[in-house]
């Protein structure tokens, strides 16, 4: 993001220094810094406000995209700032999310077991189509199995054969319906996961701007100065 | 493990995907946990084991990344403290203030607030660094705080100069005996089950 500085009046020689031969990196270091600070602030703010809709355990997302915040890197006179969180550009611009592989599905968990999981990381599930929510992924109906020692006497050579244990059916499990089946989902742009445009340069501003001052005040200021993008 | 973390530095993937790779691998490899152990932290495939081992690793990097550039001079001149805080929430939680104080760390209005080349962020941390994460899940991190609240505050008198400090990522770190690679190769070959 590039910033112009424009001076009003009380500019010192220290000052122009500053704003033409060092100032360019140096400045942009400042912005940058301000600008990862409000990204992180912002971030941390969602963290805070905004639990996953579903009730499910939370995976700490928006800390993630907060300690995704990269440092900022000169180019040229402005400094750039990346964050490396997959899914905060979905979330910000929105659009149509398909499976890598054309005749792939889309899961989406249904359960908390299966909310921040992959499907494959479950050795029990089975594709099924329901009535009402169409293709799914549950769980393999299965029925478990008690052993139970038997009460009828055995011999040493008969408990060794394994005779000495009866098999008993228990309950029925499975079943659950663990992961919905897309081939595509469409998300909507939720421009608010990041700060406005105007807060990042409004953070920038002030930082910089105060860092200026007092860099100025050092070398025979006071000066007044503003900024704009 | 170490591309697993690239990738995630680099926003390339999710801990869910890195999760599954993370199994895929260790079932290559043949890997069964210590009958008792599964699903525990011992287990190198449960879901906690793998979840600490590439979080911390991940925040580790990213800590030390906000760290080192907050030493620039002119950003350290705008920024010169930090400040601890809750940024996740825990269902059991360690006293941090507790820890703070002890380890010589000092509150304003009821906030831990310290220099960035104070020595209370290397005393608080279990890894002996000054940055994040200081614990295993702790779910604290730092944040900025600009020189204009931290005189206000108190924490530093005005015009006081911060030192940038310099430190190596790897700085402090060894090998204990059996992690280092002749041991190393005997622990996996046993984690998977006698293999090789």
């Amino acid at each position: 993001m590039a910033i112009k500085i424009q001076w009003k009046d009380g500019i010192t020689p220290e000052m122009v220094r500053l704003l033409k031969d060092c100032a360019p990196a140096r400045l942009s270091m400042i912005a940058g810094r301000a600008i990862v600070n409000k990204l992180r602030a912002h971030f941390q703010k969602l963290e805070d406000t905004r639990p996953n809709k579903q009730g499910f355990p939370r995976t700490h997302f928006w800390s993630q995209a907060r300690r995704g915040v990269g440092q900022p890197e000169q180019r040229g006179d402005a400094a750039a700032v990346t964050v490396r969180q997959v899914g905060i550009a979905q979330r910000r611009y929105g659009g149509t999310i398909k499976p890598k592989k054309p005749d792939g599905w889309l899961t989406i968990p249904l359960r908390a077991e299966a909310y921040g999981h992959r499907a494959r990381e479950f050795h029990n599930l089975v594709f099924s189509m329901d009535p009402e929510l169409g293709p799914v992924l549950k769980e393999a109906e299965a029925t478990q199995v008690r052993w139970k020692k038997s009460k009828k006497l055995r011999t040493a050579g008969e408990l060794a054969e394994g005779k000495g244990r009866e098999v008993r059916q228990g309950k029925s499990l499975g079943g659950a319906v663990m992961y919905l089946l897309r081939r595509r989902v469409t998300q909507a742009a939720d421009p608010s996961v990041v700060p406005t445009d105007e807060e990042m340069r409004a953070a920038a501003a002030e930082h910089v701007t105060a860092w200026l001052m007092r860099k100025g005040a050092a070398h025979g200021g006071p000066a007044v100065g503003e900024m704009g993008a | 493990m170490e591309a697993r973390i690239r990738k995630l530095l680099q926003g390339e993937t999710d801990f869910a995907t890195m999760r599954l790779r993370a199994k895929e691998e260790l079932q290559a490899l043949g890997y069964r946990p210590e009958a008792g152990d599964e699903g525990t932290i011992k287990d190198l495939s449960s879901n906690q084991r793998i979840k600490l081992q590439h979080e911390t690793n991940v925040e580790m990097a990213q800590g030390y990344g906000y760290w080192a550039e907050g030493q620039n001079p002119d950003v350290l001149d705008e920024w010169p403290c930090s400040e601890l805080y809750r940024a996740e929430d825990r269902k059991e939680k360690r006293n941090w203030q507790e820890r703070w104080v002890r380890a010589g760390g000092k509150l304003f209005a009821g906030r831990m607030i310290a220099r960035k080349d104070d020595q209370v962020w290397e005393k608080i941390s279990a890894f002996g660094t000054p940055y994040p994460p200081f614990d295993f899940g702790s779910g604290m991190d730092v944040r900025d705080v600009d020189r204009a609240e931290a005189e206000r505050l108190g924490v530093i008198p005005k015009g006081a100069v911060v030192t940038p400090q310099s430190r190596d990522f790897n700085q402090g770190l060894d090998l204990t005996e059996g992690a280092r690679p002749e041991g190393r190769g005997a622990d996996l070959r046993s984690a998977a089950g006698g293999a090789g």
